[in-house]
């Protein structure tokens, strides 16, 4: 057994750690794998990219123009009157609140 | 002609704006709605047809999520969107399709999958090594490209090869865990995690030449 992990190979692991735990001492590898490789850090970065932004997009799709969809229902009735937002399970994505005030 | 008694009638009420009692009147909230429904209704099917992969199941599902968006929208909070809210309700009967015990879908290696594994081992040498450089995204620097990204990712979704959409919808959108889409779609574990990967290395590469290409004519 190697320490080395091919790059194709660091891409499996890569995507199933975003599913499941992996076991040690593929983290130790991967992590080292990593730590020295700019090609697999940025697949990394890409496919945790692909989550937040899906989670964005599943969760508020395509809010582009459409007053309708983007605007509230109806004001809130008290200002003291806060819900939790109903968010997806693993949504990951910062929502980004233009709303302000 | 003598006018007829209607006639007659609405002669005497002109100023009055006419109504229909039937009908909400213009303004209220379940008014606006049903105004907001044929538009509402196309971009939940966009959403319904990356998670099942079936146009008429599609059609099925928002045509449930449409009746329950009317039937509850008296408890739609006030700072969720309308698009969000209902997105949560199809969401649910989508997820419900997939639980029912009485559906059993298999999922079956097409032509496309294969083409599909074979730009991912274009991307390899053979031992292992990326053929070429891996470039990073750049982020999106406003909501303007905010937007243009996640409509890039929608685009790229729709290149997905059915069954790969499917799981990858199932996995990221209805927050299923991998057991559970095995067995949902009756597929090993290990199965799953090729589908997935495959998945995501797909999109990855859509977005990469998609997304760069966007970035670059700005």
């Amino acid at each position: 057994m190697t320490w080395m992990l091919s790059c194709r190979k660091v891409a499996e692991l890569l995507s199933h750690e975003l599913d499941e735990p992996l076991e040690l001492l593929d983290r130790l590898r991967l992590r080292m794998h990593l730590s020295m490789c700019r090609n697999c850090s940025n697949v990394g970065q890409q496919l945790s990219d692909l989550r937040a932004l899906s989670a964005k997009l599943f969760s508020d799709p395509l809010d582009d123009a459409d007053a309708p969809f983007s605007s509230p229902a109806r004001p809130p009735e008290a200002p003291d009157h806060q819900h939790e937002r109903g968010q997806p399970d693993h949504a990951q994505g910062k929502r980004e609140d233009s709303s302000g005030a | 002609m003598e006018p007829t008694r209607l006639q007659a009638v609405e002669a005497f009420v002109p100023l009055k704006p006419m109504s229909n009692p039937a009908e909400p009147p213009a303004g209220s909230p379940t008014r606006e709605l049903e105004d907001a429904l044929p538009v509402l209704r196309e971009r939940l099917l966009r959403h319904a047809r990356f998670a099942v992969h079936d146009q008429a199941l599609a059609e099925d599902l928002v045509q449930e999520t449409l009746v329950a968006v009317l039937e509850r929208q008296a408890q739609r909070r006030g700072e969720a969107s309308l698009i969000t809210w209902s997105t949560a309700i199809l969401k649910n009967k989508v997820a419900d399709w997939y639980r029912s015990p009485n559906r059993r879908r298999m999922v079956q290696m097409t032509a496309d999958d294969a083409t599909l594994d074979e730009s991912i081992d274009a991307l390899y040498r053979a031992n292992g090594s990326y053929a070429e450089p891996i470039v990073a995204w750049q982020q999106p620097e406003n909501q303007t490209e905010q937007s243009q990204m996640m409509a890039v990712l929608e685009r790229c979704l729709g290149c997905l090869p059915r069954q790969t959409g499917r799981v990858f919808m199932m996995r990221e959108w209805l927050g299923f865990d991998t057991a559970e889409i095995c067995e949902r779609v009756g597929v090993s574990a290990e199965n799953c995690r090729t589908i997935l990967h495959r998945a995501r290395m797909g999109l990855r590469k859509c977005m990469q030449r998609d997304w760069l290409a966007t970035k670059a004519v700005q």
